[in-house]
């Protein structure tokens, strides 16, 4: 596997370890400070102690059973880069600051990404609740997803066209505000409904 | 493949598309339509403001000697059916350069992007209101428009089509607003039917404060006559203010126990005088006791009652011209009395904390603050809590 962009940050000999496994069985490692930028290890480690360098030197690696050697490779690699990041502000995304610099390694790093990797690595960062990688990917997705027509966009990610050629027709012609609009009215009627049934049964 | 990603992907996915995109994704598969159908709410954030107010007029039309002069200054600034996007926040006017010049600009021609030195604000322009929408609704989930103006909707028949029949009929409702203006401008453009319908669109949720500007026309009021108090028994709203009506005008019933009002007479540049007042529907708000829109008579006899300590008042916001603050007695009296509370304020044994005392001279008001159709300065005082 590529090492990926030039200037890429790697684990320090001083740095203390986190151990996980690929659900290949393959084990990789990297610097507690990397391993904390994911929700699901810093889980981990409350639940199993390793609150401290003694017990994380110790620990067994962690079975990360849904994520692959590559993608595990890749997570690494965009975790040892996003060590010293300030949090990431989740709700609004686009506040987010980044330096010149590291916005170009994270593009380089994107580019690298076939529509396969990155559905791939998008699914991986969602396991490890890793959200500015997982923004990042929804990021490069959007971004090819746009000014793309229906047939392209398909072709790229591979979806089936399940509707039927009348669905299709409808859903094309009908205006997607009254879509949403009735859908709304349809949840808001339901809501009611559920309301009032209480006090009408008492 | 991609559809195989949780929904919760997916959305993260969809709320970084631009509403064109957003259509085609739509169109793939059935769960892409029935993502985006289900978490419209994730993918477009409650604007926080929207206003429409009135912008240049064009000739022929009656104007107020003051007035008229902010008119000409503008008219050298924007052009005619231009709709404009405010931006007043410096920092994610960074985010808005980035986001929408790269993407729009390029690509459309007719959108223009500028701020103006030393403002913070940044606008937008496009020529075709269909579009202006698209990117409005295209910006508006970054959370960064605080306010959305439509211009010179008097002369553009057009526009108040697109308006009426594509915005607000198909946005309004989809669109969580907090605060809705109106000014008189939108009401010359349509009938009161049509303002009915558009109140009738307008999702109750999260509207919070309604503003209706209105001109000495009878017309106007029969807007509120016909729909706008609706909006009040219908929705509930916590905020409500009239602007710019005259009492004559208005043949709403108060009740006895109704939450009114503020106002205060004033005269404008060509001697004609006008009744200014707010009618904000908050419960406790300055309590008046008279049937057909506010007199005088009746405002100077409940502030000399609160004056005396005979009444309270919790919130209240007047205003008053400075030549009748200085002329008249009753006035002076009052003033005093503000300026007192205001400078003991803090230290005051009484509760008068909340006083805030506004002396708004004519630079200030003028000078460099153009928008604004107000007809001279005032003291103003707002919201101010009296117990």
């Amino acid at each position: 596997m590529a090492d990926g962009p030039s200037g890429a940050k790697k684990c320090r000999d001083d740095d203390v370890l986190f151990r996980v496994k690929s659900k290949e069985d393959r084990e990789y490692t990297l610097s507690k400070k990397a391993a904390q930028l994911s929700g699901t290890i810093h889980h981990y480690s409350e639940n199993y102690g390793l609150d401290n360098d003694e017990a994380i030197m110790k620990m067994e690696p962690m079975s990360l059973l849904e994520v692959s050697s590559e993608s595990l490779h890749h997570i690494i690699r965009w975790c040892e880069q996003h060590r010293n990041c300030p949090i990431w502000e989740e709700e609004k995304w686009w506040q987010n600051e980044r330096d010149a610099e590291l916005t170009k390694w994270e593009d380089e790093f994107m580019a690298e990404m076939t529509s396969e990797t990155l559905y791939n690595l998008f699914l991986a960062a969602n396991f490890l609740d890793i959200k500015c990688l997982l923004d990042k990917c929804a990021q490069s997705v959007a971004d090819m997803i746009k000014g793309k027509s229906v047939d392209e966009i398909r072709e790229i990610w591979m979806l089936e066209n399940d509707f039927t050629p009348e669905e299709e027709e409808k859903i094309k012609n009908e205006n997607p505000w009254e879509a949403i609009l009735r859908y709304q009215e349809q949840l808001e009627k339901e809501k009611e409904e559920q309301a009032s049934q209480p006090a009408a049964s008492s | 493949m991609l559809n195989d990603l949780p929904n919760e992907i997916l959305v993260k996915i969809f709320a970084r598309l631009e509403w064109d995109s957003l259509k085609e994704i739509r169109l793939c598969c059935k769960k892409f339509t029935n993502v985006v159908k289900t978490n419209w709410k994730h993918l477009r954030e409650p604007l926080e403001e929207l206003e429409i107010v009135e912008r240049p007029r064009v000739e022929g039309k009656q104007v107020h000697e003051q007035s008229a002069q902010f008119y000409i200054c503008e008219t050298g600034k924007y052009s005619r059916n231009r709709h404009e996007i405010f931006v007043e926040n410096r920092e994610k006017i960074q985010i808005f350069n980035l986001k929408v010049e790269e993407r729009l600009n390029q690509k459309e021609s007719f959108v223009k992007i500028g701020s103006e030195n030393g403002n913070q604000k940044t606008f937008i322009y496009a020529e075709d209101a269909k579009k202006f929408m698209e990117i409005y609704l295209f910006l508006h989930r970054f959370d960064i428009i605080r306010k959305i103006r439509f211009e010179q909707l008097t002369i553009d028949e057009k526009m108040i089509e697109a308006l009426i029949g594509g915005f607000m009929k198909e946005n309004l409702k989809r669109i969580q607003v907090k605060k809705l203006t109106l000014d008189s401008c939108f009401l010359d453009g349509i009938v009161p039917e049509e303002f009915h319908q558009m109140i009738e669109t307008i999702s109750p949720k999260g509207l919070e404060m309604f503003q209706l500007y209105g001109n000495c026309l009878q017309r106007c009021a029969e807007f509120v006559n016909q729909s706008f108090f609706r909006l009040k028994s219908i929705r509930n709203l916590d905020h409500l203010s009239l602007n710019k009506f005259t009492r004559s005008n208005i043949s709403y019933k108060w009740g006895n126990e109704t939450d009114l009002f503020l106002g205060c007479h004033h005269v404008n540049g060509e001697g004609n005088e006008l009744w200014d007042f707010n009618l904000p529907a908050h419960t406790d708000l300055l309590r008046f006791y008279n049937m057909n829109g506010v007199d005088e008579e009746t405002f100077r006899r409940e502030i000399t009652r609160w004056i005396n300590g005979e009444r309270k008042i919790k919130f209240w916001r007047f205003r008053c011209p400075d030549q009748r603050i200085l002329e008249d007695s009753f006035w002076k009296e009052l003033v005093r009395k503000f300026k007192k509370l205001d400078s003991n304020g803090e230290n005051s044994e009484e509760p008068y904390e909340y006083v805030k005392l506004e002396n708004l001279n004519h630079e200030k008001l003028w000078g460099n603050n153009r928008n604004t159709r107000d007809f001279g300065p005032r003291f103003v005082f707002q919201d101010i809590p009296f117990y």
